[in-house]
């Protein structure tokens, strides 16, 4: 219960930051439209294309995609950026101070833009349909598989973000390394295009990151109402491993910064 | 419930050595100020009892909890309040960055409202509380500061430079809620200051740190002038 206090109070704590700032919902929202206008007029150009795993045409493909890379960049880059945020302000050492289990600070630091990511993903998904006609599949069982997917998504990316965090925590400055992963991943995962068009050695990288598996799942959940079952518990299976490796990497850079006298240092 | 307690502590930073061989004592229901030159070891001291930074050797304990070893528990029985002013959410209200903070201190919500408008008052910050920090004078800051600290009723509390923005009045009355603190709540209380004057009218010792090492423990509520000689006579002419 009381994690959950605290988890809550990270979020009262954020979404009060978030309210200050009026004028980013607004953009947010005339981002996803242009994002998904400029996507939309790509699909027209290539059209239906079943032989290059474009059965529903790019635009549905590529929606499903974009949805996507707001979980990859959340999970990536909301982590490392809250800790970076609270080195600049000097918050970082006094929550590290306290007596809640700094596993659960850095895990509550990005709730808020978790929560944030899937409801921005869900809009996108609405004005893609609303908007642009997108067709998906929405029986109750194609949207549970796509429900179970998205949280071992965001479990996955979160543990990515941990991580990256972990060496925010030691060397501070990781903005590029962030970007790296974040194109990098959405590159290899297939958002913007079937990995099948990649060459046969990125190929088979693609086919064996569990991003790419967490993105077949939510396409076929979406548009062809079938469930890659396999695939979906392959990716709960490493989501569930890796919330505890990048806890303890975490771990493991907060006890360097606390010896090197460098946790309060930005 | 023990106090604080340190010995032997040494921690070096690179080529520097910033304690070497530290030992200190507060009892519970004792204010110690410490004072020193600048670079003496005071802030790495503090927050090496405030567990953010690990001593390369020696070993302290905050009410009775190894700072290393029991780290998360000495958490729980400390409370901080560090010279950084920055160190708040400026885009809330005070009222609301005590609050979060309170919830990190494992109070219920109903309590941690009570108790954050408890100690709005006591700082003299109630008619304030509904302001962004951003507004705040770094005087108003340090006293929200010393709320925060006391959030969790803490058993032992460690100060650093806490009055240095603060008014003379408040100065006054922040030194005034610490000899009760730890007349009354019988809580042990660390303080790091620049003003001799304060150390020594507020504290029952005062202990004087040099280049890393307690160089005088001396006797609170003396005359200022006796501290300032102990010091004068750690800065090379």
């Amino acid at each position: 219960m009381s994690t959950l206090r605290i988890v809550i109070a990270f979020v009262r704590r954020d979404w009060a930051v978030s309210r200050s700032y009026r004028l980013p919902f607004v953009l947010e929202l005339v981002s996803m439209v242009a994002t998904l206008a400029l996507f939309f007029y790509v699909g027209h150009l290539i059209g239906p294309s079943p032989s290059k795993g474009l059965p529903h045409g790019y635009f549905a493909f590529a929606a499903i995609g974009l949805a996507f890379i707001r979980l990859l960049q959340v999970g990536l880059v909301s982590f490392t950026s809250r800790v970076r945020d609270e080195q600049l302000t000097g918050t970082f050492e006094t929550l590290m101070a306290t007596s809640t289990p700094p596993s659960i600070v850095i895990l509550a630091e990005a709730t808020y833009d978790q929560l944030r990511a899937v409801v921005g993903g869900l809009v996108m998904m609405v004005l893609a349909v609303t908007i642009f006609g997108l067709t998906l599949d929405t029986g109750v069982a194609s949207l549970l598989v796509c429900a179970v997917a998205v949280a071992a998504t965001l479990i996955l990316f979160s543990a990515l973000g941990v991580g990256v965090a972990a060496f925010t925590v030691v060397f501070k400055q990781t903005g590029a390394v962030v970007g790296l992963l974040v194109v990098g991943l959405a590159f290899l995962a297939g958002a913007y295009f079937p990995i099948d068009v990649l060459p046969a050695p990125l190929r088979a990288i693609a086919d064996v990151l569990p991003f790419s598996w967490s993105l077949d799942v939510l396409r076929s959940g979406l548009l062809r109402d079938s469930a890659d079952v396999e695939r979906l518990a392959g990716l709960c299976a490493v989501a569930a491993a890796s919330i505890p490796v990048a806890l303890l990497i975490f771990r493991a850079a907060l006890r360097s910064a606390r010896r090197s006298g460098t946790l309060a240092h930005y | 419930m023990e106090g604080i307690r340190a010995n032997g502590l040494v921690k070096r930073f690179g080529g520097t050595l910033a304690l070497d061989g530290v030992d200190l004592e507060v009892r519970p229901g004792e204010i110690v100020s410490l004072v020193g030159t600048n670079g003496a070891g005071k802030s790495t001291l503090v927050r090496i009892l405030a567990t953010t930074v690990m001593p390369d050797d020696g070993t302290a304990t905050v009410g009775g909890y190894d700072v290393v070893a029991e780290a998360q528990r000495a958490r729980g029985v400390t409370g901080l309040m560090l010279g950084d002013e920055r160190a708040w959410y400026w885009r809330i209200s005070g009222r609301r960055n005590l609050e979060f903070y309170a919830a990190l201190a494992r109070l219920r919500r109903a309590e941690a409202q009570r108790r954050c408008a408890e100690l709005l008052e006591e700082v003299g910050l109630a008619e304030h509380a509904d302001r962004r920090v951003g507004d705040y004078s770094s005087g108003m800051r340090a006293r929200l500061g010393l709320a925060r600290a006391l959030l969790g009723r803490p058993p032992a509390v460690l100060l650093d430079e806490p009055t240095r923005s603060v008014d003379p009045i408040g100065a006054e009355g922040f030194r005034d809620r610490l000899t009760a603190l730890a007349g009354d709540g019988g809580t042990a209380v660390l303080m790091t200051t620049h003003d001799l004057g304060e150390a020594a009218s507020v504290a029952g010792t005062v202990v004087v740190l040099g280049a890393g090492r307690v160089r005088a423990v001396i006797p609170g509520g003396g005359d200022p002038a006796e501290l300032h000689d102990a010091m004068r006579s750690l800065v090379p002419a």
